[in-house]
């Protein structure tokens, strides 16, 4: 839904909308008493991108069939591609544990 | 002397002392913990969830301490009453997601710290979850991949044909990857061949000119198979400070995704078909 009028910025997209899963999912799984996970984890997988990162890996693959300057260009996007899919992954998995970095700071159980 | 280091070292020892348990006691209640530890590394939950469930089940029963070792195959657990100390390594192959045994097994967990459950109860509990069937139809888990995958296709802005294409192409894919998975195959030759499947059907959008765009249905119909909660999880560790299984998660998680770029590379070798 963010990724529209942010379009230039799809991680800062998947980073807002992930903080937002975070935050309802601590407090669904409070209410409903169930592991925080089942919300937060499913609820970014529409945002997890799939599509972006088959293209860079087919595009990676392609490269070897292309010649010099055809190969060079999409090998530039398929690494711009593959940047941005990890980025993206990061910044699904901040976002999911902002609300527990921040509200659930407790003292480790294990030392 | 030894007591001194051993105070240091072991937080236990600040903490009220918890009656003794006998060696045979410490057997179960280590046999327990590493139970439940073992069903939430088989079904996808994250190293924090599984250490904390482990501790807080074998300090419930009565061990003074629990110390917990998680890796990405194996659970390493030492209980420690009195002194008295036995350690369990269990080889743990992981398969794949289910949150409701996660769900379960941490409800059930809370219900020990609580003291609502003896030994033998968790015993039938931790067996009742862990041979409970899947909980849904695996049509209805076929229907839901597919529609999803359409919705995806719909979102990356596809036309009604492309929709229709991917319904059918990720549904048969679906059902393609079910009894691959029957019949036991290694995960990435289910991967590669449930890919390759949806992209083979995938590709009659644009053999067949369904839809200007039909590069959108072969990338759409294979979504289902990202691995996106490894991923995640892989991320989550590597924040929580588990390099190691972050490190393996994210590396079978990109391999997945390579496997899924080479069944539709394959796919479309064997079409024609232009991405």
């Amino acid at each position: 839904m963010l990724s529209g009028p942010l379009q230039a910025n799809l991680v800062l997209a998947a980073l807002a909308g992930s903080a937002v899963v975070g935050l309802l999912g601590v407090w669904c799984a409070r209410i409903i008493r169930v592991p925080q996970p089942t919300f937060t984890i499913t609820g970014v997988i529409p945002m997890v991108p799939g599509s972006l990162a088959f293209q860079a890996l087919i595009g990676l693959i392609r490269v070897t069939t292309l010649s010099d300057d055809e190969g060079a260009l999409l090998l530039a996007s398929a690494v711009a591609d593959l940047i941005q899919v990890i980025l993206i992954f990061g910044a699904l998995a901040v976002g999911i544990a902002i609300p527990i970095l921040i509200f659930q700071r407790r003292k480790p159980l294990l030392l | 002397m030894v007591p001194k280091v051993v105070e240091r070292n072991n937080p236990s020892a600040a903490q009220p002392q918890k009656p003794p348990l006998s060696y045979e006691e410490l057997r179960d209640i280590i046999d327990l913990s590493l139970w439940a530890g073992q069903l939430l590394l088989q079904h996808g939950a994250e190293t924090d969830r599984i250490e904390e469930t482990v501790h807080r089940i074998g300090t419930a029963l009565g061990c003074d301490w629990m110390d917990v070792l998680v890796s990405p195959n194996a659970l390493v657990v030492t209980a420690t009453s009195h002194g008295e100390f036995r350690t369990k390594t269990r080889r743990v192959v992981a398969l794949g997601l289910n949150m409701n045994v996660v769900a379960e097994v941490s409800s059930l967990s809370r219900r020990v710290e609580d003291g609502l459950c003896d030994r033998s109860q968790i015993r039938s509990e931790l067996e009742r979850i862990g041979k409970a069937r899947r909980l849904y139809n695996r049509w209805l888990v076929v229907a839901a991949a597919a529609l999803s995958c359409a919705a995806f296709s719909r979102i990356f802005g596809g036309d009604w044909n492309v929709f229709a294409v991917t319904l059918t192409a990720s549904a048969i894919a679906m059902v393609v990857r079910q009894e691959l998975q029957r019949q036991h195959f290694n995960p990435l030759v289910i991967v590669v061949g449930t890919a390759f499947t949806a992209g083979l059907i995938a590709s009659s959008a644009d053999i067949f000119d369904l839809s200007p765009q039909p590069q959108i249905a072969i990338v759409a119909s294979s979504l289902m198979l990202v691995p996106g909660v490894q991923l995640i999880n892989a991320v989550e560790d590597l924040i929580k400070g588990h390099v190691v299984t972050a490190i393996v998660r994210a590396t079978l998680g990109t391999l997945i995704l390579s496997g899924i770029a080479l069944g539709l590379l394959l796919a479309l070798a064997v079409t024609g078909a232009q991405l």
